[in-house]
């Protein structure tokens, strides 16, 4: 075996700069994988208008959401506040799959997050994700998918306490393709989220 | 580039054998960039440090609460609750609890479980008990967030570990890489140099290839000759520009198509193929790369013409080859044709020519002869002296005449190539004494001494044609003695050199007269060349004399020269290899030469009581013969033709008989032929001495002299001389022969027909009723046969069928005719339809000779030879019942005619013809 000494920060970047280029030449091969894998979940049929009258009313609960920016609906002067009720009404998506931070694999209820700023109208470059215990991420929003992330509401069919890194959980189907399986998708991946701001 | 290729191999040899570590590596790369790629855990150190953050906001949250009794608890709650899912994110999320397992956070996180199980019901309880425990947290928190930390250090320490490892694994693993790909690389470049050098070697080759392609390809198309490539099977793969002009075809026909398609004659081609494919199977070359040969070949159009080849095999890349180089020779056959058609003709006229000079010197020659004999008689009777001078004049005159016709029919007869030396042993001593004794008279005559130098030791016999070796020297002889005046002549003679088979004389004829210019004598032995004009009026000559001799001792196989001073003399020279004589042979049966000039006296020679036998068809001619012999004392009988000669024959014994050769109904070589057989001509003169008279004896003529039993030649015209030689050689002692010829008996007919002892010895055999039967019985297939050979002949007709072969069955019939009659001894008729038989094997029925003749003759002979059959069989009757003195008599003839004929008998049974007697050729030889 070679051995070549390279000091730890030098070798630190080569390292970096070298999984760059070779990141870039197998992209493309699993990329091809990726599509043949399937996320499960359901495409819902209400209409937009609907679903703007829902989000319109202010919420009865507790609120677990609060969406704020620019938005064409809101429901009060922060904009757009959700409780359990009003969320188990939008339409679903399901995911199922492990993730690094639980204990065997889970079945996600939520709602897809792409889908949940078109019917909130929400205009601007990016979204910032806040959490309870103020962490935060700012995500591009031509960095949200169709597919992901889900806004998930429900593990394994129950509400998730804040113990459970509940009651909302950003999540990304990790097991259908390592696309997921990415430090920016897990840095991305907020428990315990509160607020979402739509930000220009 | 065999020396490159080895480096080239081992460089292949090093990139392949690094390629399955390269392989190995690559995919321990990829497997390591999936890992990577599929980051399996989030920021673990950010995760592990938020427990202290998440502790720290939660004792915030109590203290807060502490400070007023009042104050809400729900703060409390939710920081717990967050703090509570941080750590239970380490106690049950897959990846931290299998990697803080390695790293001993357990305990700590145990302990941090226990904490959050005890205060879980606090929390969950009612208000007011938090509120009175929350200094109790408050003390458990300050130990907790000390648990925590030590959690996270130690958590933190592992996962930098374990980054540490993958990455300097993942380093030792990049480095093995580039170092595999560095020696492939280095393998690569080495040999792309090498590969670049091998291209630049190969291009170089390529165009010193093609530009010895180039070359070839100008000098085979500049080539005059067609030349063309072919492959084993024939097939044209190469044709130049002189083959298109030659063949016809175009560059693009040919190519591609078999030769025996296009070139070789339709005849020919199976022939070729066959050639070919032997070649192929078992490498023997027939026509094939022969050299150069003549063959024939087709053009496009069809014709046939002729060519000359030479093809040469090449192999090229195992390849087998054929390159034939071909030149049309047709206009050069042609002349070479047409130049052997000119020389034919000129020769065949010159041969018609000098034929033609033969034929009128012959002819000229035969009223020569007449007047010249005529002379010698007129010699003979009462003459005044005035008519012996004109006689003499008239002598001389035709005598040169005859000299000069001779000299001229010589020169025609070596021209024509029909001159043959006969060749008999003869004394060269005693030759060339005889030649001095005969000519010094005439050097007499003219004032010189003529003398003989002889060697010492004698040379004897030699073998050679004394007519023509007399004629050279007397040619030089003479022509000495004519140059020479008041001089001296000398002939010299000496055996220059002596092998096992010849002996070489030279001879030399030295005079002292006036002598020959250097220019004249590289001329004097050619044609027509007289020198002198006043001599050559003075002594006469064609000037054909030493062009003869030339001639002559060209054909002995010696050389003839001559060397002078001109007022001084000259010697003339002859060199001839003699060849030996093997065993001493008679010497003077050479017949005599036909221009001799010796002059002889008058016949002292008596030869009263001997017959002589004259023939000829000339009236003239008889007489003159007639009485030159009568003069000399002979009895003469005469007759005009080989028939009366027979006839002659039949009934009288001669003891010399004289022929002519050309006379009508039959010729002189068939009489004497006959006379010697003894059959018609009967037994009386079967050893008589024939010679033959002729003008012309040429060489092949003499040959049927031979075979006719000809004793010799007297060429005509007869002189007294002539005659009297061969008279002296025939008779030396008169007297004996006169008692010889008074002892023959003179019988007529008995024998002649009939082999008497095979007879005699038949009638002993099977007793005369036996022998008469059979004899009748042979007399009817014999007339059978005869009617056989009737209708046979009518059919071989030449007037109906002129081209008709001769009917196998006439053939057959003649020759069981012939075998039946040796059965009974009729011997002449078995030898006639012997000759018959043998005649009719080689000519068709246009040259069977007389047919109808020869028909009738033997007719007449088969009924001839029954009567004497018949006749001897009641003869032997007669003797048999003891009949009177007559039939004794009989009885003791033909006892004498059976002992005469036993030898003949021999004769019959061997290979020679019974008409030749051995003896007689040997003698003629």
């Amino acid at each position: 075996m070679l051995t070549v000494y390279i000091p730890g920060r030098e070798r630190g970047k080569r390292l970096a700069f070298i999984i760059r280029n070779i990141k870039g030449l197998t992209l493309a091969i699993w990329l091809l994988f990726a599509s043949l894998a399937s996320a499960s979940w359901a495409q819902s049929n209400d209409g937009a208008g609907d679903l703007q009258q829902v989000l319109g009313v202010a919420p009865e609960g507790e609120i677990l959401l609060t969406i704020s920016g620019e938005l064409a609906v809101r429901n009060s002067e922060r904009g757009v506040q959700l409780d359990q009720q009003m969320l188990s009404r939008l339409p679903n998506q399901r995911y199922e799959t492990t993730t690094i931070w639980t204990k065997g694999e889970q079945t996600f209820t939520g709602i897809m997050l792409k889908e949940l700023l078109s019917w909130l109208g929400a205009k601007g470059s990016a979204i910032r994700l806040i959490a309870l215990n103020d962490y935060a991420v700012t995500v591009p929003l031509d960095e949200i998918y169709d597919e992901a992330p889900l806004i998930a509401y429900l593990t394994n069919g129950e509400a998730m306490s804040v113990r459970e890194k509940g009651p909302i959980w950003v999540v990304y189907p990790y097991d259908s393709s390592d696309r997921w399986r990415q430090q920016t998708s897990y840095a991305r991946s907020v428990w315990q989220l509160s607020r979402i701001e739509v930000i220009d | 580039m065999r020396r490159l290729s080895t480096p080239l191999v081992f460089l292949a040899l090093v990139t392949l054998v690094s390629f399955g570590p390269l392989v190995f590596l690559i995919k321990s790369v990829g497997d390591e960039l999936q890992s990577l790629e599929a980051a399996d855990m989030d920021n673990a150190q950010w995760t592990v440090s938020q427990v202290n953050v998440d502790l720290a906001a939660l004792q915030v949250a109590v203290a807060n609460a502490s400070l007023s009794p009042t104050a809400s608890m729900l703060n409390v709650k939710l920081r717990f609750d967050i703090y509570y899912s941080r750590v239970q994110t380490f106690a049950n999320g897959d990846y931290y609890v299998s990697h803080l397992d390695e790293g001993r956070g357990d305990e700590a996180l145990a302990q941090m479980q226990g904490f959050l199980t005890e205060t879980v019901p606090l929390i969950d309880g009612p208000e007011s008990n938090l509120r009175a425990a929350l200094p109790e947290l408050q003390v458990a928190l300050a130990d907790q967030r000390r648990i925590a930390r030590d959690f996270a250090l130690k958590a933190l320490e592992v996962f930098a570990a374990q980054s540490d490892d993958r990455r300097r694994e993942f380093v030792t693993l990049l480095i093995t890489l580039a170092a595999v790909l560095a020696v492939m690389l280095l393998a690569l470049c080495t040999a792309l140099v090498v590969l670049w050098h091998l291209n630049r070697l190969t291009r170089r080759n390529a165009d010193i290839v093609q530009a010895s392609g180039k070359r070839m390809l100008a000098t085979i198309s500049a080539s005059l000759d067609a030349i063309l490539v072919s492959d084993s099977r024939g097939v044209i793969i190469e044709y130049n520009g002189a083959a298109e002009k030659v063949f016809g075809y175009s560059r693009e026909e040919a190519v591609g198509r078999p030769m025996t398609e296009l070139i070789i004659p339709h005849d020919q081609v199976r022939a070729a193929e066959g050639d070919l494919a032997q070649f192929l199977t078992s490498g023997e070359k027939s026509i094939l790369t022969k050299g150069r040969v003549q063959q024939q070949a087709r053009r496009k159009p069809g014709e046939v013409f002729p060519m000359e080849m030479s093809i040469a095999e090449t192999d090229q890349s195992g390849e087998l080859m054929f390159v034939a180089y071909i030149r049309d020779i047709s206009e050069q056959k042609a002349a070479q044709d047409a130049l052997k058609r000119a020389r034919d003709e000129a020769l065949a006229g010159e041969k018609a020519k000098s034929e033609f000079m033969a034929l009128m010197s012959h002819e000229m020659r035969n009223p020569l002869n007449g007047l010249i004999g005529a002379l010698d008689l007129l010699e003979r009777s009462p003459l005044n002296e005035k008519q012996s001078s004109y006689l003499a004049i008239t002598q001389k005159s035709s005598r040169l005449l005859l000299t000069h016709l001779n000299d001229v029919l010589d020169i025609s007869k070596f021209n024509a190539g029909i001159v043959a030396l006969d060749m008999y042993p003869v004394d060269l001593d005693q030759l060339l004494h005889d030649m001095v004794d005969d000519n010094e008279p005439m050097a007499q005559a003219r004032g010189n001494v003529l003398e003989l130098v002889a060697p010492d030791k004698e040379l004897g016999l030699v073998q050679t044609d004394s007519v023509r070796l007399t004629q050279v020297l007397l040619n030089l002889i003479s022509n000495a003695i004519k140059f020479t005046r008041n001089g001296q002549v000398s002939v010299e003679y000496e055996l220059i050199d002596e092998t096992t088979k010849t002996r070489t004389v030279e001879i030399r004829v030295a005079d002292t007269g006036v002598g020959i210019s250097e220019k004249d004598l590289e001329r004097i032995f050619d044609d027509f060349v007289t020198l002198n004009a006043s001599y050559a009026r003075d002594v006469g000559g064609t000037g054909l004399g030493l062009a003869i001799v030339k001639r002559i001792v060209r054909a002995m196989g010696g050389e003839v020269g001559a060397e002078s001073v001109e007022n001084e003399g000259s010697i003339f020279w002859v060199r001839i290899p003699f060849r030996r004589v093997s065993s001493v042979r008679a010497k003077n049966l050479a017949p005599s030469a036909p221009d001799q000039k010796v002059q002889s006296p008058a016949p002292v020679l008596s030869l009263q009581g001997k017959r002589a036998l004259a023939v000829d068809d000339s009236i003239l001619n008889c007489q003159i013969t007639t009485d030159m012999l009568e003069s000399m004392g002979l009895e003469v009988q005469l007759a005009h033709n080989g028939q009366e000669a027979i006839d002659a024959c039949k009934t009288e014994r001669f003891d010399v008989i004289f022929m002519d050769i050309s006379m009508p109904v039959m010729d002189g070589i068939e009489a004497t032929r006959h006379i010697r057989a003894g059959e018609i001509a009967g037994d009386l003169n079967t050893q008589t001495p024939i010679y033959a008279l002729t003008a012309h004896a040429l060489p092949n003529e003499l040959d049927q002299f031979n075979e006719a039993g000809m004793t010799g030649v007297i060429t005509k015209p007869l002189s007294f001389a002539h005659l009297d030689i061969r008279l002296r050689e025939l008779f030396p002692d008169a007297d004996q022969e006169a008692v010889e010829g008074a002892g023959q008996d003179m019988r007529l007919n008995d024998g002649r027909l009939l082999d008497e002892a095979h007879v005699q010895d038949l009638l002993r055999l099977v007793k005369v009723d036996g022998m008469r039967q059979r004899i009748e019985a042979l007399q009817d297939e014999l007339n059978l046969g005869l009617a056989q050979m009737r209708d046979c002949l009518k059919d071989c007709d030449p007037g109906n069928n002129p081209n008709a072969s001769v009917p196998q069955e006439l053939r057959d019939q003649v020759h069981k005719m012939a075998g039946m009659c040796a059965t009974f001894g009729l011997r002449h008729l078995h030898l006639s339809l012997s000759d018959i038989e043998r005649e009719l094997e080689v000519t068709d029925c246009a040259s069977i000779e007389r047919p109808q003749e020869r028909y009738l003759e033997v007719e007449a002979l088969t009924e001839q030879s029954l009567a004497e059959i018949f006749d001897r069989i009641t003869a032997f009757a007669a003797v048999q019942t003891g009949a009177g003195g007559s039939g004794k008599g009989t009885a003791r003839d033909q006892q004498g005619v059976s002992d005469e004929f036993a030898p003949e008998e021999e004769t019959q049974g061997g290979d020679v013809p019974a008409e030749e007697s051995d003896k007689q050729a040997v003698e003629v030889a």
